[in-house]
Parts: C-alpha cells; sequence; structure tokens
C-alpha cells in the first residue's frame, strides 16, 4: 500500500471537506439590492405554471431497495454491464471483509477490527511505555523468618487449626517418617498473626501449613518454567519471603528463584519444600518438624555473604 | 562434598523412623533371636552364651583358627550372629522388614572379610588382633549402604532440563542427571562424559561410585530383587572392605559399561524425583513418569538377578565378570523405550519460521530486511500485538489486513496448528519461496513482532518494598529531598528494539566495579527538532569469525569444490556485511522505547533489568545476588557501606569504586577527646611513612604534611 498515495487522497479529501460555500459578506449595497428587487417582486405579480404533474404510484414490498443497493434512478436508464458492476461492488461491501477477495486497496487501519483493538488499553505486562509507575497497585510480600516459621512446624494444640489439606497435608507424605506423623497447624503471615492477635479470632478461611504453602508455591513455579513462556500476566506467586545468607537464616541454595533470564513469579527466595528435609522432635508432649537439611548460612563453609567482590 | 539425603542417624539423632535395629527390635522382640538386635556388637560379645553356637554354620567357608579364649569368643559370637541373621533373612522374604536384616547383615561382612584375611596371612587369629579389627570394623548397620546414604543431590535436580529450556552451562552433577531424564538421545557419548566427571569431580565420582554400590546391592526400597547374602559378600569385600582406588574404578567401571550407569543415575532418579513432591507432579504427565519408573526399577532387578546369578553360579570374582550379559541386556531394554522417550522442542514455530526466513533472505541474496513493508504497518503490528492476550500461537489470520493473500494465510496456519505432529520445513520453505516480497516480509514481521512483544520484552512491576526502596535511592542518587516531587526523566530508560540494546550504564555484579556515579545513556542520538531519541549503535563491519583460509589455499592447491566453498563463503561474509549494514541504518531510524523503570522489573531479550534497590544503578536480576543486603546489584556495598559514601579522610574527595587503603588515624578534629580510629585514604594522599612507624598519626598533622608535599 502506497503511503503516498493515501497521504495525497486524505490531503484530497480534507480539502473537499473544508471548501464550504463561503457565507458573503453582508453590506448595505446589497442590502440596497435585495430590498429593490423585492420591491420589483412585489410590484409584478406572474401566475405560477407547473411543468410536469407529480406521479402517485403504489409502492410494493418488492420495489424497496435492498440495503446499500442502488435503487435505479427514474430517469436514468442503466447499462447491464453497469448494473452488474454495481451489484457485486455493493454486495462485496455488504459480505464481511475475510470474505473479500482483494483488499489491497485498504489501509490496515481502514478496517474496523483493528481500529477497534488499536483503541483498546494494551494488555497488562506487554507495553513498558504504558507503564505508570504512581499508579500501579503493588503486591506486598512479607518478611518471615526462619525463626518465625519454625513456631508454625508443629501439630496443633488447644484451638489451633490445621493445615486446610487435611490428611493431604505434606507433614503426613514424609516418606522416612512413619508412626509419628502429623497435620501441621496452619501457617498465619506475621500480619495475620497479629490481626488474630489483636481480635482474637482467626482468619475466616483456613490457610496451608507452612509445608504445604512452600509446596503449592514451588508447584506453581515449575507450572510456569516448564510452559517455557514465563508468567502469563502480572503476578507474583508469593505472599511472603525468606531471608538467606544471614546468620540463623536459610541459605540461598535451599530456595527458589526466577531464572536471570525470564520472569517466572518469584523475586525473592523461598524455602524449597523437599520431603527428606525434616525429622519429628517431641518438645513439650508436641510433635514438631526439625529442618535439619536446611543448614544456617554461618555452617556453609563456602558463605560468602552474598556479595561478590 | 554433599552430605548424605537422609541418614538413619545423624548427630547421634534417630532421623528415619525404618532404623534397621529399631525396626527388627521391634519383629523379634520377645523371640529367642531377640539378643541380636540388642546393644552394640560388644555387649552381643560379652553376653554370647557358647549353647548358641550352631554346629553347622554357612560361614566361614574356611576354618579360623584363634589364639585365645578372647578372639575365639569374638568369633563364635560373629559366626553365630551370622548364621542366626541368614535363617532369619530366608525366613523373611515379603516381610517389612526384610531390608532392615539385610542392612544388619552387610553391616557385620566387612568383619567377617577382615577375619577371612588374618587367617590368610597368619594362619591364626590372635586375641590382640581380633579385638583390634572388631573394633575397626565394628558393625553399625545404620551405616550400612542404602538410599538415604546416597549423596544429597536433591536440589540439583531443580536445575535439570525438563522441559524446552535452552541448555546453559551447568554442574556437572546436574549433566549426568539430565543425561538419565527419558528424554531422546541421551545416551549419545554418555560414557566419555561420566568418565571425564569421575575423574574431574570428586563430586561426581562420589555420587557415582555410592549410587553404584546402591542399585547393585538393591538398596533402594524400592527393589524387588535384592542380591543373596552370598553374593552380598562378594560385592561389599569389593567396595566396602576393600575400595578400589579412583583409577581402579576409573579403569573397573566409569571407563565403560555405559548403559549399566546410565541405568544407575536413572534408578537414582526415580527415588530423588519424588523427594520434590511439586517437580515429581508436573514431570509426571509430561514425561509418563510412571511407566519410566516401572521400566527402570523392572531392569535393574533384571540386572541384579543377572549379577547374582554371575557371582554364584558363575564364581564371577572380578566386577567385569559380575557384569557380564547386565549390558547387553539393559541396551536392549533402553531400545524397547525409545516410544515412551519426551522429545524437547528447544526451538519454538516462531523461532523456526524467523531462523527460515533470515537463511532465505541470505539465499536470494536480499540484504535489505524491509523493502515494500513500511514502517507504518510494523508499528501497527506491534501496536495490535501489545493488545492481545498472551498466546503460544501467532494469530496469521491477521496477515489479511497487511496485504498476504487468503491461500498463503490458511496454508500457514494450517502449519501453525499441525507443526508439533508433522515436519513442517519444507511446507514453510515451500510457502516463503512462492510468495511476493510484500507478503514475505509481512509474515516475517508478524512472527517477529509477536515473538519480542509477547517473548522478548515485558514488563513487570515491582512488590511494594523493592518500589520504596528504589525511589528511596533514586531520590539518594539524584540529591532529590524528601517531599520533593521527583522529575520526569528520574528512572527514564531507553531500549533500542531493532538491535536490542538497552540503553542504560548498567551495573553488572560479574564485572568490574565501574558505572556507580554515571547517569546517562548509551550510544543513542537525540533529534534536535523534535527530541526523539534514536539507536546510535553501529555494529562492527569486521567479521569477527575470520579463519585464515588463503594460507591452507596455497598449499592445498583449488580443486572445483574448495573454489565451489570459497565462493559461497565469500557470498555469505558479504550478505553478512550488507545487512549489517542495513541494520544500522534500521537501527538510527528506530525511535528508542522510552519508559520510566521505577518500580518495574524489565524484562528485555534474555535479561531482566531494574533499578539496584540500594544505589539506583540499573542492574540486571541476578538471584545470586540475594544477601545480607536484600537484592542488589553486587557492586555498591561493602563491607556494609555504599561505595558512593566512602571518602578520603584527608582530601574528602569521594572515592567510589577507585583504590584506597585503609589507616588508622587519632581524630583530633572532633570536640571532645582524641581517639583513634580507622578511615579510607585515597592513592592521592596516600604516602609510604603513613604505615611507617609511628603510626598513628593525628588527623590534622597527617592533612598539613599531605598538603605541604
Amino acid at each position: 500500500m502506497n503511503v503516498t498515495t493515501w497521504s495525497s487522497f486524505d490531503a484530497m479529501f480534507d480539502q473537499q471537506t473544508q471548501q464550504q460555500p463561503r457565507k458573503k459578506r453582508r453590506t448595505r449595497k446589497s442590502n440596497k439590492e435585495v430590498k429593490q428587487s423585492e420591491k420589483v417582486s412585489q410590484e409584478v405579480k406572474t401566475p405560477f405554471t407547473l411543468t410536469s404533474l407529480p406521479v402517485i404510484s403504489n409502492v410494493s414490498e418488492e420495489d424497496i431497495p435492498e440495503l446499500m443497493q442502488a435503487a435505479p434512478a427514474p430517469s436514468e436508464v442503466q447499462q447491464p454491464a453497469q448494473v452488474v458492476a454495481e451489484q457485486l461492488y455493493f454486495n462485496r461491501q455488504n459480505s464481511d471483509f475475510w470474505q473479500r477477495d482483494d483488499l489491497s486497496h485498504l489501509r490496515p487501519y481502514d478496517f474496523p477490527f483493528i481500529r477497534s483493538m488499536v483503541q483498546q488499553a494494551p494488555q497488562d505486562t506487554l507495553s513498558p511505555e504504558d507503564t505508570r509507575h504512581k499508579e500501579t497497585a503493588r503486591a506486598t510480600i512479607e518478611v518471615v523468618t526462619r525463626e518465625y516459621e519454625e513456631r508454625y512446624m508443629r501439630e496443633i494444640n488447644g484451638d489451633e487449626r490445621q493445615c486446610i489439606m487435611g490428611c493431604n497435608c505434606q507433614g503426613m507424605q514424609l516418606p522416612h517418617v512413619t508412626n509419628q506423623k502429623f497435620i501441621l497447624r496452619e501457617f498465619l503471615l506475621p500480619s495475620e498473626e497479629e490481626e488474630a492477635k489483636r481480635t482474637r479470632c482467626w482468619p475466616k478461611e483456613a490457610r496451608l501449613c507452612i509445608l504445604c504453602k512452600r509446596a503449592e508455591i514451588a508447584r506453581a513455579f515449575i507450572n510456569i518454567r516448564a510452559d517455557g513462556m514465563g508468567v502469563r500476566n502480572n503476578m507474583i506467586l508469593q505472599d511472603y519471603r525468606n531471608m538467606v545468607n544471614i546468620p540463623g537464616e536459610y541459605r540461598l541454595e535451599d530456595c527458589i528463584l526466577s531464572s536471570s533470564a525470564i520472569f517466572q513469579g518469584l523475586l525473592d527466595p523461598v524455602v524449597l519444600h523437599i520431603k527428606s528435609g525434616y525429622r519429628v522432635k517431641v518438645i513439650n508432649g508436641l510433635r514438631h518438624l526439625e529442618q535439619y537439611r536446611m543448614k544456617y548460612p554461618e555452617h556453609d563453609q563456602s558463605f560468602r555473604g552474598g556479595t561478590r567482590q | 562434598m554433599p552430605g548424605p539425603i537422609c541418614p538413619y542417624i545423624l548427630n547421634g539423632e534417630v532421623i528415619r523412623d525404618d532404623e534397621p535395629m529399631k525396626l527388627l527390635q521391634e519383629a523379634y522382640n520377645g523371640t529367642p533371636l531377640e539378643w541380636l538386635f540388642l546393644g552394640e556388637f560388644t555387649d552381643r560379645v560379652h553376653t554370647f552364651d557358647i549353647a548358641n553356637l550352631p554346629k553347622k554354620s554357612p560361614w566361614p567357608e574356611k576354618e579360623i583358627i584363634c589364639g585365645g579364649g578372647t578372639s575365639q569368643k569374638i568369633l563364635n559370637t560373629l559366626i553365630t550372629i551370622i548364621a542366626q541373621t541368614i535363617e532369619c533373612i530366608e525366613n523373611s522374604e515379603n516381610k517389612p522388614h526384610y531390608q532392615a536384616l539385610m542392612k544388619y547383615f552387610d553391616s557385620h561382612v566387612p568383619l567377617m572379610c577382615a577375619f577371612e584375611d588374618e587367617m590368610g596371612v597368619n594362619y591364626i587369629l590372635s586375641d590382640k588382633k581380633a579385638i583390634e579389627l572388631a573394633s575397626a570394623y565394628k558393625p553399625q548397620p545404620h551405616e550400612s549402604m542404602h538410599e538415604g546414604a546416597l549423596p544429597d543431590v536433591i536440589s540439583e535436580l531443580m536445575k535439570c532440563t525438563y522441559w524446552n529450556e535452552t541448555k546453559t552451562k551447568m554442574p556437572p552433577v546436574v549433566h549426568l542427571l539430565c543425561k538419565a531424564l527419558p528424554q531422546r538421545c541421551q545416551i549419545r557419548n554418555l560414557r566419555e562424559i561420566i568418565s571425564n566427571y569421575c575423574k574431574q569431580c570428586d563430586k561426581v565420582y562420589d555420587f557415582m561410585s555410592k549410587t553404584v554400590l546402591c542399585s547393585i546391592l538393591g538398596a533402594y526400597s524400592h527393589s524387588k530383587t535384592v542380591l543373596s547374602w552370598k553374593a552380598r559378600i562378594v560385592v561389599l569385600r569389593r567396595f566396602v572392605y576393600m575400595p578400589p582406588n579412583r583409577t581402579q574404578m576409573q579403569v573397573f567401571l566409569f571407563g565403560g559399561y555405559q548403559h549399566f550407569l546410565f541405568y544407575v543415575i536413572k534408578e537414582f532418579l526415580t527415588y530423588a524425583i519424588r523427594l520434590i513432591p511439586s517437580l515429581f507432579e508436573e514431570i509426571r504427565d509430561t514425561y509418563k513418569w510412571d511407566i519410566f519408573e516401572k521400566c527402570v526399577r523392572n531392569a535393574m532387578d533384571s540386572m541384579r538377578s543377572t549379577l547374582e546369578d554371575n557371582i554364584i553360579n558363575n564364581n564371577a570374582r572380578l566386577i567385569q565378570q559380575w557384569l557380564y550379559q547386565a549390558e547387553p541386556m539393559l541396551m536392549n531394554i533402553n531400545k524397547q523405550q525409545l516410544g515412551n522417550l519426551f522429545r524437547p522442542q528447544r526451538l519454538t514455530f516462531t523461532q523456526t519460521i524467523l531462523n527460515m526466513c533470515e537463511r532465505l533472505d541470505e539465499q536470494n541474496n536480499h540484504a535489505k530486511p524491509y523493502v515494500v513493508f513500511t514502517r507504518e504497518n510494523r508499528d501497527l503490528m506491534r501496536l495490535m500485538a501489545q493488545r492481545v492476550e498472551r498466546r503460544k500461537d501467532v494469530p496469521v489470520e491477521w496477515l489479511e489486513y497487511f496485504g498476504v493473500k487468503r491461500p498463503a494465510i490458511e496454508t500457514l496456519q494450517n502449519i501453525q496448528k499441525h507443526y508439533h505432529q508433522n515436519a513442517f520445513r519444507a511446507d514453510v520453505k515451500k510457502l516463503l519461496n512462492d510468495i511476493t516480497r510484500h507478503e514475505f516480509e509481512a509474515i516475517r514481521e508478524l512472527f517477529k513482532i509477536f515473538w519480542q512483544v509477547h517473548h522478548m520484552v515485558r514488563v513487570f512491576p515491582l512488590p511494594k518494598h523493592y518500589y520504596v526502596q528504589q525511589i528511596r535511592a533514586l531520590r539518594r542518587r539524584y540529591e532529590i529531598p524528601n517531599g520533593v516531587p521527583m522529575g520526569a526523566n528520574v528512572g527514564t530508560v531507553y531500549a533500542c528494539l531493532a538491535c536490542h540494546t538497552f540503553k542504560a550504564f548498567v551495573v553488572k555484579p560479574t564485572d568490574k566495579v565501574t558505572n556507580l556515579f554515571a547517569n546517562g545513556h548509551h550510544k543513542v542520538i537525540i533529534d534536535d527538532e523534535t527530541l526523539k531519541c534514536y539507536c546510535g549503535r553501529r555494529s562492527d563491519q569486521n567479521d569477527s569469525k575470520k579463519r585464515p583460509r588463503v594460507a591452507i589455499q596455497e598449499f592445498m592447491g583449488n580443486s572445483t569444490t574448495e573454489t565451489e566453498e570459497n565462493n559461497k563463503r565469500s557470498r555469505k561474509k558479504s550478505w553478512k556485511m550488507r545487512r549489517k549494514k542495513f541494520m544500522n541504518d534500521e537501527c538510527a531510524q528506530t525511535e528508542c522505547l522510552k519508559f520510566n523503570m521505577t518500580g518495574s522489573l524489565f524484562q528485555f531479550y534474555g535479561t531482566l533489568y531494574l533499578f539496584c534497590p540500594l544505589c539506583a544503578s540499573p542492574t540486571i536480576y541476578d538471584p545470586t545476588q540475594h544477601g545480607r543486603h536484600g537484592l542488589h546489584c553486587g557492586q555498591c556495598m561493602k563491607d556494609g557501606q555504599f561505595y558512593t559514601r566512602v571518602s578520603c579522610v584527608i582530601c574528602g574527595s569521594l572515592r567510589g569504586a577507585a583504590k584506597w587503603d585503609t589507616i588508622r588515624y587519632m581524630d583530633d578534629q572532633t570536640e571532645g577527646s582524641v581517639e583513634e580510629k580507622s578511615g579510607v585514604i585515597c592513592q592521592g594522599c596516600d604516602r609510604p611513612w603513613i604505615h611507617s612507624e609511628g603510626a598513628p598519626y593525628v588527623l590534622s598533622v597527617l592533612k598539613t604534611r599531605c598538603s605541604r608535599l
């Protein structure tokens, strides 16, 4: 499609539309002339004569023209070829645009589909130039320490609630634990725990335990990885994050994170759930899970504080 | 070296409920055999009742003569334990404690071997030697080989390429694990790969040695066929009592037996994958894992039967003899599995089309990428692509709006729909050859735009904590006080969509400390009239892969084929040069993508960019950079201090990443008492006498002497 053609076409079209009949300035002179002519007309009265009488005829249903079909001009006699051409033209106009044969005379912008599409807002994450950082709703990811997590790695006590997964809780699926399996208590984020303490009631919906939560985050993450396209839309899989390479916390090697090439929904480290990583310990009559496999960073000799020099 | 995956006992505490002694105690509680599983071996020797000594014992085959009462007692205890354990083993097949009995038996084998050898060398077992050997080879059932004792490489499983991921350089163990996945064409060069890794990498050697032993013994909990006690003595004598050194292992095992080693790693995978439930759930369907698991386990059971047969019936004593017939059997099984293997597709349909278009252009000597397809249409395509939901397929029907004929579109649609099942390359090539240049460019551009917009150039809002940190860092960087609105240009970055370059001064964790203070954009052109920004990058005109062909030709002479080859090469080179030139022009005419990256993660052609939350330098997202300061560029901090804040104590200049030395000095310039402090001195102010005797100097003295000099 030639752009220049379209530019000239637009220009011509614009000129045509701009050429409106200029209003004549009213001058005193012309007013006088009009007045004079009115005077003349009032003075000379001639009889009104009709050149032809109006024809009255009944219009049947067949005579009503089709939509966008040109009604034959009563006065002109059309050639058959012209009629065929016109019919073809208008039929093509009436048909769906994808059924037309030759569309090379159209700019892409002139297709209603494209016009409406371009007028829409762009999809989330696909248009960097439309990003407005001040107006974006952002995820809140709470920091959870190892000590805090380990407080939740035990069976329930008192009115505490079990993991919502029930018997399918990961605590029941540890292969090396046979007799002492148990369902863990639900895991509350620090803000939720604070709220629960303040209001003295648990959240309306029961939550997953920390093991199941880790497993679910990892499952979603691996699913995205398997897809190979990164996250579909703007979303972050985690609502909490662990701290790494700080004494008393986790090692980075034990956590999962997005790759450096494609965003897979995890920006901050979350511990990967591995079934062989826990052992049962009974403390004050309550069964606890100890994360014996997750070493502390200070015990790792290769630990360099996460900063490369 | 990684520790064990899940040992029975760690640091004196029981980890697993299936600890052999515990299981056996429960199983034989209250029976005459209970004494076997109470206490340690020493306790059993002390409490041994000679009346229990069997008249006919399966071990030792040759009589062991003892030199005293103590050695006789130890030997009798051992003989009785072995005899009764074998009796238990024979009576407990298919019982839950069968594997535990095997582990109990295994733990006594080294001591048995030691007694036999002592008899073989000295023809008598003295009291002293018996005590020494009993303490050196003390039977410890929880230390016997089992699946939990294998090296813990479970986390490494997450690094394997299971799907259509591009393979990057990976650690040796990960590479081996990837090789064992049920994918196509994995066995190629496996023998050489294992052999080399075992030579070079201790971790791989340890992993391979232990998994081989575990597979041979059938020590996995899933093993249906395990070696008999007789065969176990032979295997454990060779692998545990007198283990071969690394060179011997290399010669005996890792230099050959490709299929055996292949299946050893596979068997490990079938055990290990299930320990990561999230990963297992995902690959179960993709890889038909249940079929794979069943097949591998059956194959290894058959291998153990063959091995047992070789050791017991054919009296095989060398590793080569043990594995006789096992290798061809595993090879046959492996061939039968071809239909069940997963075939990863490394290139998507879009990438294949783009590669094909590039090759056709080269063949047809079309150096100019865009001849008839206008920029207006290209921009429109990009706008459209940004407005459809992310999808794997490209909406080929759009081509109709851009002047591509209906038959070509229908053909392409059909190919795209069935490309997974059919060989499509020939059809696509034919189609691309038959269409007009306008259509060719339109098709290529549509696929290119979709690849760019839906895969390569994306932006994600960062979570709140990163956003707040970035805003703080940007304010500090540009010295904008809190409460004063930030300028529109703060945080603005550019990227060229034609040559795929990110224009900000990127600070990378792996590079030298650079660009910490630099603000701006590299290689950009600003239009003076419109103030629009264009890419100013010029790719190098020289071919970097130039080979010294001329010198070789002089010696070899010019045959017709060589001339053709040279012509082809020179044509290709010439085309590449011209294409580069046109691409440079294209680059200069393409307006750079401009946007504010504050609070965003920018995915751009295989790299994730963001502002460092600590220093606000544009940096790349590197997961390994998570540390005590959270995520950062890896350059701006040293010992908890910003590089940008480090200033010389004498001249006061900001030193940034430049070299400096640390000195101790007496600070007399702050009010109060004079105290010793540590500070930074730049190379300009540094003098040898500052570090000599007499230090630390008073700060005012240092300032005076340095300025005077």
